[in-house]
């Protein structure tokens, strides 16, 4: 019974913070793209959504979460340019973040971690960029990206801090959460 | 602002990093732009454009008209002329040469080697 509930539980909240991510994506759309040279390329608002899954979750849901906030917000809003776009940055910070989220009470902060996220949120953009454009110059506009990245980074870090503090009051979710965050 | 306490040394290390790691494009778009200007030796006698040598396989190359010889060589991405029957030498003595503009020229014999980028000679065209 209670195990079923936990399934029940875990799907719940992957369809919640579902939705919350194509909000977001829907939102991030209404700004003006911050990177005149990709069409498609974002700011990665979602990345709050993706830092959330990550200490909730277990990460084989995060995987899941992030698929189909992808094909449901491409479905949504943009075309397939903006798809490969956002899975790339997504997957790329996705994967990252959960490769240094272990190190968080100690090392780092969930600031850092999402900075790193924002950065690779956009470093898979611009790789998506380096392919379509088949130049490699592109590249040149990593040095902006990555401050771009960093400051997204850090609003994103600052969210899911503030974000993680209502979550934990939840009964159901107090001791899956990675403590000391 | 109490977040802002809990910020760790290993945040900023991450930001320094990650700007470090973010310039590194401009050096591999700066060494493969050398790449793409790939010097090359024009030969030219008596004004008139009789081979083009690639600096990037070392060969030696001999021109031989009414008894008039000179022989090149191409090493290390490098060209020098190695010898000529001419009497004053000078082409000889010139040495190894490898960047754009340079020329070597063996005046009795009007033998001209000129270096040029390849995207140069696009440019002429």
């Amino acid at each position: 019974m209670t195990e079923t509930n936990s399934y029940l539980r875990t799907y719940v909240f992957t369809g919640i913070l579902c939705s919350q991510g194509i909000i977001l994506s829907v939102v991030e759309q209404m700004f003006p793209a911050p990177f005149f040279f990709a069409p498609g390329a974002r700011l990665g608002l979602t990345n709050i959504i993706t830092m959330m899954a990550l200490m909730i979750l277990p990460f084989k849901d995060c995987i899941l979460l992030t698929f189909l906030r992808l094909v449901l917000a491409a479905l949504m809003t943009g075309g397939t340019s903006t798809f490969f776009f956002a899975a790339a940055g997504s997957f790329l910070s996705l994967f990252l973040m959960k490769m240094f989220l272990p190190l968080v009470p100690r090392f780092l902060s969930i600031i850092g971690v999402s900075i790193l996220g924002g950065v690779c949120h956009n470093f898979g953009q611009l790789l998506i960029a380096v392919l379509l454009a088949q130049s490699k110059y592109v590249l040149l506009y990593l040095p902006l990206l990555t401050v771009f990245g960093i400051l997204s980074g850090t609003i994103v870090g600052l969210v899911s801090s503030f974000l993680m503090h209502y979550v934990d009051a939840l009964s159901f979710i107090k001791g899956i959460i990675n403590k000391g965050i | 602002m109490e977040i802002l306490k809990r910020l760790k040394p290993g945040d900023f290390l991450i930001v320094v990093i990650l700007l470090i790691i973010s310039f590194t494009p401009f050096f591999m778009v700066h060494n493969s732009k050398k790449e793409g200007n790939q010097v090359i030796a024009i030969v030219k006698v008596n004004n008139r454009q009789v081979k083009k040598l690639s600096l990037d396989h070392d060969q030696k190359w001999q021109y031989q008209r009414d008894g008039k010889i000179n022989i090149v060589q191409v090493k290390n991405h490098k060209i020098r002329a190695i010898d000529a029957n001419c009497k004053d030498q000078v082409c000889v003595k010139e040495g190894w040469k490898s960047k754009s503009g340079d020329t070597i020229v063996c005046l009795p014999h009007k033998f001209l080697v000129e270096l040029k980028n390849e995207n140069q000679i696009d440019d002429d065209k």
